[in-house]
């Protein structure tokens, strides 16, 4: 088999991974291609269709039972968290999950010197080093994401939720990421909040060139930012397509869609 | 030890603080590592055998021992780790060895066994160990704002998300750990060439209490919490008389009434700042604070 062009290789690719905790399939045989191409793709899916599992197991967190993970073509089946970061993969988590004694700017910094320092990524030379570029690239990281200047020196618990989150994607961004996966990004913000967020996560993928992929329950805003949605159901990929083929699709409509109307 | 004596009381006290702020490491990654009396004992032993038996400098036995402790400490953490141990296992899992050693200890005729270690070499004095305490205290502070010691805040904040970020957890900690058992074993060092005879039940469980009952009371959130806890509920017993002979029960009483009154210790991050500035934004000033002298800032 020849090898595939650059532009055809995804970025992340996940075949056929299963995932048990105890007795219940957490994932089923799933199998994704994020491609590398700067965009933004959606999961979509009711609480508990194993969206937060799927992140889990392509960032290394959970070891699927099988299946394979490849990161730009490289098989990276059973690697560690950190190693998968540094292959520029990074993620944000539920409810912005910052180092609460750590201020803004040492937060980002923390993942940006991962990449950045000389030396083998990570290991000693690293942990007392002050020669990396670490700190630039987290403030390019935090201006990246219009985190206003101020705020770079106070300690999270200071910030608004929306802030918080913006500085959880800097602290992703700062690896400089193939793909940016986004646990409910706009959970919890008001309309306003969840515009700036649409804006600035539109506007991040073509300025560092990246794949963001949102888990996200606001199907407006999915519908509007993303240009391919996965959807999933009982830890089961039930559809794939573009956000006109997944309104039209019978089975979304009835898993997901379908209970939505119910309410409304 | 003459208890009576206020040299023999601060450097002991000093000795003590140099051994707490090794523990505080793994406690302040809420990994209870009991394990620290068992390096105490490694580095006292070391440095005792090396300059009585072997005719070695003292500077090169107190380093010796400071390394096999920190050895020690990280082979047994990385033990610990493999089985994937923690919170309670982890603890006992320490404490056994740290019995172990002690037990091995008491048989051992070469280093004295349950008799013993007699003739060691003074050469620990008040101003070494106060010169060697001060930069501890004064490392630990610059540690604070190295990239392990961010990665040591990290993973007290959150250690599931911090190899998330690039970070390898594993090795990370066991680098912290070995770093709290080499402070361990050099307090153990010094303390043995100050004392003169150690023997093993010197480094039984109730070191352990002597070590972490006053960091408890002065609060883990920050080492100056341990370091306060430490002079504080090591001096002030001593000094107010009438309490000197039940100091034990001062010292329990106090950290239990602390521990009511102010569950995370005497001194928090949020009590430096609110000293430093006056109630007002206090976490901010304190940041800026630790921002400004950041070497690489």
């Amino acid at each position: 088999m020849t090898a595939p062009t650059i532009d055809q290789v995804p970025a992340l690719e996940l075949k056929s991974a299963y995932v048990k905790f105890g007795g219940v399939t957490a994932v089923n045989d799933v199998s994704l291609r994020i491609p590398a191409a700067a965009g933004i793709s959606a999961i979509i899916g009711p609480n508990g269709a194993g969206k937060t599992t799927l992140f889990n197991v392509l960032t290394g967190i959970i070891r699927p039972v099988s299946g394979q993970i490849l990161i730009a073509g490289r098989d990276m089946t059973g690697r560690r968290p950190d190693e998968i970061f540094r292959a520029r993969i990074a993620r944000t988590f539920q409810g912005a999950r910052l180092f609460a004694h750590l201020s803004v700017r040492d937060n980002v910094r923390l993942a940006a010197r991962s990449v950045s320092a000389p030396g083998r990524p990570g290991g000693p030379s690293v942990w007392f080093d002050r020669h990396g570029d670490a700190l630039r690239r987290a403030e390019r990281a935090l201006t990246e994401v219009d985190l206003p200047h101020l705020l770079w020196s106070v300690w999270p618990d200071q910030l608004t939720l929306l802030q918080r989150r913006l500085v959880e994607i800097a602290r992703a961004v700062t690896a400089e990421p193939v793909a940016l996966l986004l646990d409910e990004p706009a959970a919890g913000l008001n309309t306003a909040e969840k515009e700036r967020l649409c804006a600035l996560l539109v506007r991040l993928a073509t300025s560092i060139g990246c794949r963001i992929v949102v888990i996200e329950h606001d199907m407006k805003l999915v519908m509007s930012i993303a240009e391919r949605i996965w959807v999933m159901n009982f830890g089961c990929l039930l559809s794939e397509g573009t956000p006109a083929d997944i309104r039209a699709n019978e089975a979304v409509i009835e898993a997901y869609l379908g209970t939505r109307s119910h309410h409304g | 030890m003459a208890a009576g004596s206020l040299e023999a009381l601060v450097t002991v006290q000093l000795i003590y603080l140099i051994a707490a702020l090794g523990h505080y490491l793994p406690l302040s990654m809420k990994q209870l590592d009991i394990g620290i009396a068992g390096y105490f004992a490694i580095g006292a032993y070391t440095s005792a055998y090396l300059t009585r038996d072997c005719d070695m400098s003292f500077t090169v036995a107190l380093l010796a021992g400071a390394i096999l402790a920190g050895a020690g400490a990280f082979v047994v953490d990385a033990l610990a780790t493999r089985v994937r141990l923690s919170g309670f296992a982890y603890a006992i899992f320490s404490l056994s060895f740290a019995e172990s050693l002690r037990i091995i200890l008491n048989n051992v005729e070469a280093l004295g066994a349950s008799g013993g270690l007699v003739g060691i070499p003074p050469d620990t004095t008040l101003p070494l160990v106060a010169i060697i305490a001060a930069a501890v205290v004064a490392g630990f502070w610059w540690f604070d704002r190295t990239r392990l010691g961010h990665l040591r805040t990290a993973i007290a904040d959150d250690e599931f998300i911090v190899p998330i970020f690039g970070v390898p957890l594993v090795a990370t900690k066991l680098t912290i750990f070995a770093i709290g058992g080499a402070l361990g074993g050099l307090a153990g060092g010094l303390y043995s060439h100050y004392v003169l005879f150690i023997r093993p039940d010197d480094f039984g469980f109730a070191l352990l209490i002597a070590l972490q009952l006053p960091m408890v009371f002065g609060g883990l959130d920050r080492f100056y919490g341990a370091v306060a806890g430490m002079l504080l509920l090591g001096f002030i017993p001593e000094f107010v008389r009438v309490l000197a002979q039940y100091r034990l029960i001062v010292m329990a009483a106090a950290t239990l009434l602390v521990l009511i009154m102010r569950p995370s210790g005497l001194i928090t991050h949020q009590t430096i700042a609110w000293l430093r500035s006056g109630c007002r934004r206090s976490a901010n000033e304190r940041t800026k604070v630790g921002l400004s002298s950041d070497p690489s800032s």
